[in-house]
């Protein structure tokens, strides 16, 4: 069964996935680092007036004063890029962390005992083994679930017959029943 | 189910759980302040130098400071913009390969139940939420192979015992209804 609802994106989904993932950092990253030069551009390039002592002076001031002009530059810097990478990441990480959740919630509903859905993944997830794997595991639980029902069926059947026949063939089916769940372990 | 009247307006919600995706979060945050410390250090120190010699030479012709530092910012700028661009994917490429292989963990673990082993233990480790995502699964398997453990004792306590008929059928109607308990 496949795990998306409706057609399946298959891996070139995932690549064009990863390729925007990149477009977007190199963007965010690029831009950031585009503002910062901006802002240094723009403090270092105050006029240079007067003889060779004014400059001098100036000069000097300005290497002295550069110390919090750095450090608040760069401290805008990095919480721009940082919030524009927590963002991309968990953009990222809600294409696995959304299956995880409604996986986990699909298990609880089992062990509940409230009927178990097939489960789909949204279009753009990134763990389709995973939603396969869990089908996998449930379709086959059904279909033994079904094999035990239908051998239970089977010796009813006889009891249209007589009593005895009746007996006989169910505790044949319980038999079978044994053997066929020897399987699980 | 009740639907909203405004679908176009649904809400999506994006940080489903917070410790999964907040987490790879941080780490790139990490590689971001440490490259943009390193390289603010490094950037300072060249500035200050170049605008010190700058100044004990005294023969320049720039109307700003800039032209005299323009090419130590670039340089620095654009190491600081290759770092952060390859660190961060690195940090959250690494981050998706644990979570990979705790997916394909719990993977094998499914391929193994529906081969009838509800027994072997998941046994993932790494991220937290997904080592809890596997204990959940074993939470699964072990409440499934109960639930046939019961079916199957029924089966050979009641093959086993001279029971009268009302009593075998009571019985045989009981464990019709265990099963159907199996993934209902």
């Amino acid at each position: 069964m496949s795990p998306w609802r409706g057609e399946s994106p298959g891996p070139v989904a995932g690549r064009a996935f990863w390729g925007r993932f990149l477009l977007y950092w190199l963007a965010s990253s690029g831009l950031g680092t585009l503002f910062l030069f901006l802002l240094f551009s723009r403090l270092l390039s105050v006029p240079l007036t007067g003889g060779y002592g004014a400059v001098f002076h100036a000069l000097r001031r300005l290497g002295d004063g550069l110390l919090p002009v750095v450090l608040l530059s760069l401290l805008v810097y990095i919480l721009l890029v940082g919030v524009a990478a927590a963002f991309l990441c968990i953009r990222v990480l809600h294409k696995i962390a959304g299956p995880i959740f409604r996986l986990e919630r699909t298990m609880g509903e089992l062990l509940d005992g409230e009927p178990v859905k097939p489960f789909f993944l949204r279009h753009g997830d990134l763990v389709p083994e995973l939603a396969s794997a869990f089908n996998g595991f449930v379709g086959r639980l059904r279909e033994d679930r079904q094999r035990w029902a239908v051998v239970m069926e089977n010796a009813e059947r006889l009891c249209l017959l007589d009593r005895e026949t009746c007996r006989a063939a169910m505790e044949k089916a319980l038999a079978d029943l044994e053997t066929l769940l020897d399987r699980y372990r | 189910m009740k639907r909203s009247p405004y679908p176009h307006l649904q809400r999506r919600s994006r940080l489903v759980n917070p410790r999964f995706q907040g987490a790879p979060a941080v780490l790139v945050a990490a590689v971001i302040l440490a490259a943009g410390a390193l390289v603010g250090f490094l950037l300072l120190r060249d500035i200050r130098e170049a605008l010190g010699i700058a100044a004990s030479r005294g023969h320049f012709g720039f109307p700003t400071p800039f032209p005299i530092v323009s090419d130590i910012l670039v340089r620095w700028l654009l190491v600081l913009f290759a770092l952060i661009f390859a660190g961060g994917s690195l940090a959250l490429l690494w981050s998706l390969r644990r979570i990979r292989k705790g997916i394909s963990l719990l993977v094998g673990a499914f391929e193994l139940s529906a081969g009838g082993d509800l027994s072997s233990p998941t046994d993932v480790h790494g991220v937290d939420e997904i080592v809890e995502c596997g204990a959940e699964i074993d939470e699964v398997r072990a409440h499934t192979l109960a639930l046939i453990g019961e079916i199957r004792g029924e089966a050979g306590a009641m093959r086993s015992s001279a029971l009268s008929e009302e009593e075998f059928e009571r019985r045989w109607d009981a464990l019709k209804r265990k099963i159907v308990r199996v993934v209902p």
